[in-house]
């Protein structure tokens, strides 16, 4: 019974997450640094985010390990190719931040945005993966009111 | 009798700060008490060992036990909900045709390590605070395209 419940999870799993999932970055979330007691991953859908235009937030939060920094950010790029609006600020040759606003999906804005503090004395590596009816304004409103 | 006392009146101390912590109506000052009461390895809750894993207090050995806490149904409530579950697959599928939304269930948990977090305050918290960190690097692009522009203005006007 419980095996029959896990397969149905991540039947349902794979169906909801496809959008992000057709993305390179996809495979930078779930088990490849989830185990990592330096790593968040926080993951939000629905009502939690009500009020903010969204309908779906997941993050990836990776402490220490600059060495990881290139592999996510070249992720990053790959997905931005297609960007229909890009935000990106380089320092010493490398991407610091990056904010990409991707073609729809499903009627779905959807957003990239990638940090790399290591590049400014700070120690952390950041993805987000967001979507929703929020426009690019309200996008911007939301990470500049915190 | 009095150590007792004590316990409990700092358990509910530190139960105090995290709820405030977490509502952002903590001041510096117990903003401060509350990662220093953390500290102190013999006061324990669900709610503080999630707070210490939050807040990056990882006690060795205990992250693994909170995730292996979960709490389990009973047999017949285990059918029933194997039954929820597909019914929600199946309808679910009929969803996913080109053309239609997704549709999207309500999830708010954050895995920080190998502990899973499940309070939606403290996952709500964490997203407001990488949310700050980006707003940050954009207001400093923001900085630096206007100061370039400025600059471009500067030599323009001469």
């Amino acid at each position: 019974m419980k095996k029959i419940i896990i397969l149905l999870t991540l039947i349902y799993a794979v169906t909801a997450a496809s959008a992000q999932n057709s993305l390179n970055i996809g495979k930078l979330f779930g088990d490849k640094y989830r185990q990592n007691e330096n790593t968040t991953e926080t993951i939000i859908s629905g009502d939690a985010l009500k009020g903010t235009g969204l309908d779906f937030y997941r993050s990836l939060v990776i402490n220490g390990s600059p060495e990881l920094a290139d592999e996510i950010s070249s992720t990053v790029m790959k997905d931005g190719n297609d960007a229909v609006s890009r935000e990106v600020k380089y320092i010493d040759g490398k991407i610091y931040y990056a904010r990409f606003m991707l073609k729809p999906e499903r009627k779905s804005n959807r957003y990239i945005l990638f940090l790399n503090t290591h590049l400014k004395g700070g120690n952390r590596i950041m993805l987000l993966y967001m979507t929703g009816k929020a426009d690019l304004e309200e996008i911007k409103k939301l990470i500049n009111k915190q | 009798m009095n150590i007792m006392k004590q316990s409990d009146h700092d358990i509910k101390r530190l139960h105090r700060l995290i709820e405030r912590y977490f509502d952002a109506t903590a001041t510096s000052a117990e903003e401060a008490e509350l990662r220093r009461r953390l500290t102190d390895t013999s006061l324990t809750s669900p709610e503080i060992e999630e707070a210490r894993a939050v807040m990056g207090f990882f006690v060795a050995g205990r992250s693994r036990k909170k995730a292996s806490r979960r709490y389990h149904l009973p047999a017949g409530w285990q059918r029933a909900a194997a039954a929820v579950a597909i019914a929600a697959v199946c309808g679910i599928a009929m969803l996913k045709m080109p053309g239609r939304d997704a549709d999207m269930a309500d999830r708010c948990v954050a895995y920080v390590g190998s502990t899973e977090v499940t309070d939606n305050r403290m996952v709500l918290a964490m997203m407001r605070s990488e949310l700050n960190d980006l707003g940050e690097a954009s207001a400093e692009v923001h900085n630096d395209i206007g100061g370039q522009l400025s600059i471009f203005a500067n030599e323009l006007s001469l």
